[in-house]
């Protein structure tokens, strides 16, 4: 089953189970999580049941495309359900089954896992779930969204659509998984993954990514002091993306980075507060 | 007898949680169930990732009958002066639909109370059961909780079932949105999964055959047996510590062995990175040959045997995509020396109030600079330079992955850079013992970093106001303590600690303090106590009488501490103590220092005199050298004379300058006992504890 094969089952075994079938963001994000379609739509009361393809940016795990399974951008298959129906699990092993993978074969843990983003001052309850002891999934009861107690809570599914191609292919590294039946997973990102290593590693300009986390947080503010919160959500996540490449440059030091992420966990509190009309602005503008 | 079955189905629960929470639901149920006098003869708990379970053994069908005392007016309100019943006592009778005789009396307080026995006839259990399990169920504690629907339960992770069979009959409680039933749950990946229960008693059984092996105990027998066998034939150790091990019995809910193997081109990576990559997140078990290298490992699938060997090929796939991680983040590492490591930590913070890991590598310097000055067998450059790398280590890629293998690290680093074995030796040692019972540095360098380093965390965690109390001790400063004390008494470290703290004292100016540093010393000789009692087994006694004198070489007080044991049991010792504490009492209020034996007058002054000199020379030489049982002999010369000495001498004279001569000589011989302790709390066999109740009231 070619890569493409994975991602058109997904959408369809979740359309099946009454779920917005929706696209990636178009600013960066690292995870699935970091998309206004889960982050706000984990807020407030209202029954939301959503799938989406992430290609998720996390500079930190650049591996010069010499690392099979680690890789700079990787794509997440993301499923939020609120609230989470009872038989969550047997939903989710069922999309497995729907990929082709017989689980009788295979060794399938649900391991601890309690999942946190500082950054989205989130934090929920669940576990990684290993097929032969890689990790292919996260399996994530949301308990709080940008700061904010979640009821009902969601459940968020993240597939790791490499590591699962590389199982149901037979290869052993995710730059010989077949995107289609003649274009290889290589082909499309492995230069990709060698030019932004070596970016974010060695050639980012830090003062210059420093200015720009500034201008982008400044801007974060002034739209929320204006009622804009999706505007200004969009700029606490170039924010966030921003700090990663600085943290992988290595241009943050521990104290420094305690007070980068209290930053842009701010702006997201703030953002969260304003869509559900709780007073965020305020809060920002005191900031 | 009929037994009751509980099964709280989850799903998955974290692994290392399940065993306290089982433990939990134990003593929980236990004390419930006598509140309400249900009798039951044992409860057994059982639990997977996915259950947590007890089947409770011969409990009665029939609650027991209780006796309840209904509280009335105050006696002297009921009943006049003359033992009749006031309006108060007849009506409260009336009420209860006793007579005025049946009213009985109950003590509250200080008070006396009138009072009416009722006795409430025993329910059906299984009524009573209805009503009390699922309070025990939302009772528990589990480390963390959450939520997963609108009923407002929160557990450690989401219940999905519930099982609740008395013999068999289902007792339907109820708990958020959930009923009980005779239905649970056989393996996840079983075609026919549910599995119908038709009585407690089966449990175990029927769901053996359903591939969940429910006793724990079992499945670790499972896994230690398939680990045993592959090591026996490899001719191999297998490394599993107590937390691996918890991880994988309690991951699954049928363990089997899969066995797997890692190429050859990683066998040149230390095996300690090697190690700490199979083990990481509780995964794999390696095996270690006999020529050092680890191509072998064990994983544990949950489920039946893997005939298609497709587990296996995955197991292994993760196992080098792991390796070539740690070998980018080594690789990484060994593009810079580990001195040239040093200054990042300038950048990491160690405590907010307490500095930056620099600071804090300096001020183990320091103080295992001054250690070495006295101890240091000539080691000074060495300690020094391990000192000065010890926390390199926390800057590299392969700590900040593998965060266990802090100081391992640090070493090889050290090693491969070119650093003197003994530096690299005690960079991998310095955070011994990292639990209470684990192995101490070996080599003299990791001792001295060892010493400093524990030192240090202690001396800033109390300055800074974060001395544990109760059972907080967020750092953990208690087991570093311990590690202190256990690393000097254990490598015989002759040092007065106390004594290099305050010559050191300069370099703790500058934290803004909320102890002192005689809350320190005072933090560290309470620990000392603690010790000698509970990993040395010395008697209480004997610790106040050892504690009595102040002091910080915690090598020698433990000496003191065991030479007096060893005493205690003898006659002689005994009745030296009785002398002493006659020199003890009549000086004790005494400030006289000095003396003239020239004012001497009896024979028996100057034959006591003679003894002390005698015994005070050669004590000092024995003492220094640690031989306390040998000074505690030389004391024993001193019983005779003490003794004659009291018969014939009067030691308060009229004389001014006679008493005070006299005075002033008991007391400079009392400070030779003084060198040993205050032996008049020491409780000797031929003495019954209830002459010293003064001790017995002291708490350990």
């Amino acid at each position: 089953m070619d890569f493409q094969e994975i991602v058109l089952r997904l959408h369809s075994f979740w359309r099946g189970r009454d779920c917005l079938i929706l696209q990636p963001y178009d600013v960066e994000t690292g995870a699935g999580t970091f998309n206004p379609a889960t982050f706000f739509g984990t807020l407030g009361r209202n029954p939301w049941r959503v799938g989406y393809l992430e290609p998720s940016r996390r500079p930190t795990d650049g591996r010069y495309g010499k690392n099979p399974i680690r890789l700079r951008l990787h794509h997440q298959y993301q499923v939020v359900l609120k609230p989470p129906p009872t038989n969550i699990q047997g939903m989710y092993l069922d999309s497995l089954k729907a990929l082709g993978l017989n689980l009788l074969e295979h060794d399938v843990k649900f391991a601890e896992d309690d999942w946190e983003s500082p950054t989205l001052a989130a934090w929920g309850v669940g576990w990684q779930v290993w097929l032969d002891e890689m990790e292919i999934s996260q399996f994530t009861y949301f308990q709080q969204m940008g700061g904010i107690n979640l009821d009902p809570v969601s459940v968020e599914l993240t597939y790791g659509l490499e590591r699962i191609a590389m199982v149901l292919q037979h290869v052993e590294s995710a730059y010989d998984v077949s995107w289609n039946d003649k274009v290889t997973y290589g082909a499309l990102w492995w230069e990709k993954e060698r030019q932004f290593s070596i970016y974010n590693f060695e050639s980012a300009v830090v003062e210059r990514i420093q200015k720009m986390f500034i201008l982008c947080e400044e801007e974060c503010r002034t739209s929320l002091m204006a009622g804009l919160v999706f505007p200004a959500y969009d700029y606490a996540l170039k924010c966030s993306h921003l700090f990663n490449i600085l943290d992988a440059r290595r241009a943050i030091s521990i104290t420094e980075r305690e007070s980068f992420i209290a930053r842009i966990r701010e702006l997201a509190k703030a953002c969260a507060q304003g869509y559900l009309g709780t007073g965020g602005i305020d809060a920002c503008t005191t900031a | 007898m009929p037994a009751l079955l509980l099964e709280i189905g989850t799903e998955e629960m974290p692994a290392l949680d399940i065993p306290c929470l089982a433990q939990e639901l134990r003593a929980t149920t236990s004390r419930v169930f006598t509140q309400e006098a249900l009798t039951y003869r044992q409860i057994d708990v059982y639990y997977t990732p996915r259950r947590l379970a007890m089947l409770v053994c011969d409990l009665e069908t029939q609650q027991e009958e209780r006796v309840r005392s209904i509280k009335g007016p105050p006696a002297a309100v009921a009943f006049d002066s003359n033992g009749c019943a006031t309006q108060a006592g007849i009506g409260f009778a009336q009420n209860q639909g006793v007579t005025v005789g049946e009213l009985g009396q109950v003590k509250h307080g200080d008070k006396i109370y009138t009072s009416v026995k009722r006795s409430i006839p025993g329910k059906e259990t299984a009524e009573v059961l209805l009503t009390i399990l699922p309070g025990i169920i939302t009772g528990l504690h589990p480390k963390k909780t959450m939520r997963w629907d609108s009923s407002g339960l929160s557990f450690i992770r989401p219940i999905r079932w519930l099982v609740c069979l008395f013999d068999d009959k289902l007792i339907p409680i109820e708990l958020g949105s959930l009923r009980a039933g005779t239905k649970t749950h056989g393996h996840r990946f079983l075609e026919q999964e549910e599995v119908v229960l038709d009585r407690a008693t089966s449990y175990v059984q029927a769901l053996a055959s359903s591939l969940v092996v429910v006793d724990p105990g079992v499945r670790e027998s499972m896994v230690l047996d398939a680990l045993k066998e592959q090591a026996d034939r490899l001719g191999a150790d297998y490394l599993v510590d107590d937390e691996l091990l918890s991880r994988i019995v309690n991951g699954t809910e049928y363990p089997t062995p899969i066995f797997g193997s890692i190429p050859e081109g990683f066998l040149d990576l230390p095996t300690e990175i090697v190690h700490a990559t199979l083990r990481e997140e509780g995964k794999f078990v390696p095996f270690a040959l006999a020529d050092g290298t680890s191509p072998y490992f064990m994983g544990f699938r949950d489920g039946m045997p893997d005939r298609k060997g497709i587990v296996r090929a995955g197991y292994e796939q993760v196992v080098r995509a792991r390796l070539r991680d740690s070998r980018f983040f080594f690789d990484k590492d060994r593009q810079g020396m580990l001195a040239e490591k040093v200054g990042d930590l300038r950048n990491m913070v160690y405590d907010a109030r307490l500095g930056s890991l620099w600071e804090k590598v300096e001020r183990v310097r320091a103080l295992a600079g001054a250690i070495a000055d006295h101890n240091g067998d000539g080691l000074g450059q060495e300690v020094d330079r391990a000192a000065f790398l010890c926390k390199a280590d926390l800057v590299t890629e392969l700590v900040q992955a593998f965060p266990k293998l802090q100081g391992i690290a640090g070493g090889i680093y050290a090693r491969l850079d070119g650093e003197s074995n003994a530096v690299a030796d005690a960079i991998s040692e310095h955070y011994f013992p990292i639990s209470n019972e684990a192995s101490l540095p070996k080599s003299r360098v990791g001792t001295i970093v060892g010493l400093a380093d524990k030192l240090d965390t202690v001396i800033g965690a109390v300055l800074v106001g974060e001395e544990p109390t109760g059972s907080r001790d967020p750092y953990g400063i208690r087991r570093q303590a311990n590690g202190l004390i256990r690393l000097a008494i254990e490598s015989k470290v002759d040092l007065d600690f106390f004594e290099l703290i305050e010559s050191l004292k300069e370099t703790y100016l500058v934290i803004e303090r909320k102890g002192t540093m005689s809350d320190v010393r005072r933090f560290i000789s309470g620990r000392v106590s603690r010790l000698l009692r509970q990993r040395y087994g010395i008697g209480p006694d004997v610790i106040a009488c050892v504690a009595a004198v102040k002091g910080g070489n915690f090598y020698h007080v433990f000496l003191r501490a065991r030479a007096v044991t060893t005493w205690q049991e003898s006659k002689e010792f005994h009745s030296l103590i009785t002398a002493f504490s006659r020199v003890r009492n009549i000086t004790k209020d005494s400030t006289e220092k000095g003396f003239n034996p020239a004012l001497f007058k009896s024979e028996a002054e100057k034959v006591l005199w003679r003894e002390y000199l005698k015994v005070e020379g050669s004590l000092t030489n024995l003492l220094e050298k640690g031989n306390y049982e040998e000074g505690i002999k030389r004391l024993l010369s001193l019983k005779d004379p003490i003794n004659c000495y009291f018969e014939d001498v009067l030691v308060m004279a009229k004389e001014v300058s006679v008493r005070q001569n006299r005075l002033g000589f008991l007391g400079a011989l009392a400070g030779l006992f003084y060198r040993i302790g205050d032996l008049d709390k020491v409780i000797t066999t031929s003495e019954s504890p209830e002459t010293k109740p003064a001790l017995a009231q002291e708490k350990w």
